[in-house]
């Protein structure tokens, strides 16, 4: 898998992890987002339109993501969390994922990683969701 | 009765891209569709990363991958020395549980039920694990 790593600005500051090729291990992904989050990233924007595949170790580099920036706001307290996924109102604020495949997809399903990642299939849109 | 093709390996990380060219090359030998030899890596992927990771705590150890069909189906038994578990019998994760609650792992042994019509596990006859996975209706012609 090669990861490239960029930066667009919307109503704040995103990064841009492009994934190119099947996301067989957690270790690159999950290095890789811990040094743009060292280095002050807080909100990533995952492409997944060139990954054919996903085991899930790439699903668990998400989670590792996913709680990585995850913040102290109130709006992300266990509680608010738990309400929100419970009523299909709550989507990670930090992580959302570009054009997944269809395995790719439908593994995000199986994990139910869907219901608390945002899912987006144009790229404006996506970082002007932030 | 069709041919049955057996990989035999020392499992580590770097062993699952063997592992997975093998299984495309065979299955696809013995007939499976490309729509379902798709499942089929997935499931395997899964068990034998399972292996190398829990199984053998990355320390190197034998794994054989056996791909034969059988009628329409594919069967596909994995066998190593590990100590035993049967991951047919780990509950299946309850993905409602807010993300940052859960553990992350878990997930293979789900994916892998979701890919594949039945999972058996025994405790091999010479210690060990052996699992078979058989994907069912794939199989479209003969070798």
């Amino acid at each position: 898998m090669e990861i490239s790593v960029s930066e667009a600005q919307g109503r704040v500051p995103v990064t841009v992890f492009r994934l190119k090729g099947p996301v067989t291990t957690n270790s690159e992904l999950e290095q890789q987002a811990q040094a743009a989050y060292d280095a002050g990233a807080r909100n990533i924007l995952l492409d997944l339109a060139e990954v054919p595949y996903m085991a899930t170790s790439g699903l668990r580099a998400l989670h590792f993501i996913y709680t990585l920036l995850r913040s102290d706001d109130s709006s992300e307290s266990d509680a608010a969390v738990r309400t929100g996924i419970a009523a299909g109102t709550y989507t990670s604020p930090h992580l959302k994922l570009l054009k997944p495949t269809n395995h790719v997809l439908e593994a995000l399903k199986v994990a139910g990683y869907d219901m608390f990642l945002e899912i987006h299939s144009d790229m404006k849109k996506a970082i002007a969701s932030f | 009765m069709s041919s049955a093709y057996v990989l035999r390996l020392i499992a580590d990380p770097s062993s699952l891209e063997t592992v997975r060219a093998f299984v495309e090359q065979k299955a696809l030998s013995l007939g499976v569709t490309p729509d379902a030899l798709y499942d089929v890596l997935v499931a395997v992927h899964e068990m034998v990363a399972n292996v190398v990771e829990h199984g053998y705590g990355g320390q190197p150890g034998v794994i054989e991958v056996e791909l034969r069909g059988e009628g329409d189906a594919l069967v596909v038994r994995l066998i190593d020395e590990a100590a035993p578990f049967d991951p047919t019998a780990v509950p299946a994760p309850d993905i409602t549980i807010p993300p940052h609650k859960r553990p992350a792992g878990g997930m293979g042994i789900l994916m892998t039920r979701r890919y594949v019509d039945s999972m058996t596990h025994r405790v091999h006859a010479r210690g060990g694990n052996e699992l078979v996975l058989v994907k069912r209706g794939v199989v479209t012609s003969s070798p």
